[in-house]
């Protein structure tokens, strides 16, 4: 038996099988609608509460000298002081550069010296957002061709060979949920108010680029169960800076329902 | 959503009878197929742009069946990524042969059918299938390759 012949007699049975009722499609279409509705009741109550919770907030700080919302400028990042006693911190002015993807939904600020490069790293289940950072980024994907030129297949890796002393990269992606479980299993934070899991580990797998540490971001998305992640591969001497500076723009991200 | 509509008219059918022959189940394929493409619409934007639309809406339809059945507690059911006992394959040889297809499949294991179907009648890669299953690339050939090793003796008398 041929897999040819197994393919035929599969699609054979497949075809033997009762035919779809009339109405499905509306069914799924109308069902599509009312979750889709509910999202943007979600959308609606969310954004109410967060002017409402701005509101408070300026009221709140109005006696004490006012407050204003930086959307992207500079920012003040302090960090411990690795030559001071324990107690001292270094305190950095840090211009900030704004990035947005309305495609994704997702907004964020990060130091303006790293430099923002878009490359297509698009999967069945994943697509690339952007790429950031000090380190030297390439496309990741590499397309391949048979010798009579017809295409072979595109395969993707990481955007970075190796990092320098210094250096920073950072990948962002969106991963679509297929059904098999929550985004984010284990959460222990939230960012832009969703479910979060952040982890720092040293070295990590950036080791392979010569990274000293990595940070990654699983970022939920509710109510789809997809997620954004976040890698950031450092490389020292200034660790603890660069740390903070990928905080930092954690700490920006807004997320556009 | 007018593209969804003509994905809809390509791939629906192709997803549910294609779930109803690795499931056994006609009523649970449906569910998982109908939730599978309400999935895919509400995220059409982004699921259009994916390189394989279809892929991504039969795994999600599988892993959906998955979890139904977990939740039912009918852990037999594609639970587990751990090797076939050797009595799926004795139950293989022993059938008679002379038996269509679907008797064929009703011979292998829930695994070892749902990997033939997704890979041979839903023409998804090894990477798609293995997505969709919760096990490994590797699992997956090895999978495939036992369950064939099984066809190859129900059918070589018929096809």
């Amino acid at each position: 038996m041929s897999i040819q012949s197994l393919e035929t007699a599969l699609r054979d049975a497949a075809a033997d099988l009762p035919a779809d009722s009339d109405d499905v499609f509306e069914r799924v279409l109308s069902r599509a609608r009312r979750r889709r509705s509910r999202r943007r009741v979600a959308v609606v109550v969310g954004a109410a509460g967060a002017l409402l919770a701005l509101i408070v907030a300026l009221v709140g700080l109005a006696p004490s000298g006012g407050s204003h919302v930086i959307v992207s400028g500079p920012v003040v990042v302090s960090t411990p002081d690795s030559n001071a006693p324990n107690t001292s911190t270094s305190t950095y002015i840090v211009p900030m550069q704004h990035f947005a993807s309305y495609k994704y939904g997702l907004a964020l600020d990060y130091p303006r010296a790293w430099h923002e490069v878009y490359y297509a790293d698009t999967g069945s289940f994943s697509s690339s957002i952007i790429f950031l950072g000090t380190a030297a980024i390439h496309d990741p994907c590499t397309t391949t061709y048979y010798s009579n030129g017809q295409l072979e297949g595109i395969s993707c890796s990481y955007a970075i060979k190796s990092l320098r002393p210094g250096d920073v990269f950072v990948s962002w992606f969106t991963i679509a949920n297929a059904g098999g479980g929550p985004a984010i299993p284990h959460p222990n934070t939230k960012i832009a108010g969703r479910l979060a899991d952040v982890t720092t580990e040293r070295p990590g797998q950036c080791s392979q680029f010569g990274g000293q540490e990595t940070i990654t971001a699983d970022i939920a998305e509710p109510p789809l169960d997809d997620k954004y992640e976040m890698l950031a591969c450092l490389r020292g001497p200034n660790l603890a800076r660069e740390d903070a500076l990928v905080r930092r723009m954690l700490s920006s991200v807004h997320i556009r329902t | 959503m007018d593209d969804f509509e003509e994905f809809f008219a390509q791939h629906y059918s192709p997803v549910r009878r294609a779930l109803t022959l690795a499931l056994g189940s006609a009523e649970l394929a449906d569910d998982a197929a109908q939730e599978a493409f309400i999935r895919a619409c509400v995220r059409w934007s982004r699921v259009h742009s994916m390189p394989r639309p279809a892929a991504w809406v039969y795994v999600t339809a599988t892993n959906i069946a998955r979890d139904h059945l977990r939740r039912a507690g009918r852990r037999e059911h594609l639970e587990s990524c751990k090797g076939l006992p050797e009595s799926v394959r004795d139950v293989a040889i022993g059938a008679a042969v002379g038996v269509d297809i679907r008797e064929a499949l009703a011979t292998l294991a829930p695994r070892q059918r749902m990997a033939i179907v997704l890979r041979y009648l839903a023409d998804l890669t090894n990477e798609e299938v293995a997505n969709a299953m919760g096990c490994s690339v590797g699992t997956v050939k090895s999978t495939l390759s036992s369950a064939l090793s099984g066809l190859r003796l129900e059918l070589e008398e018929t096809l």
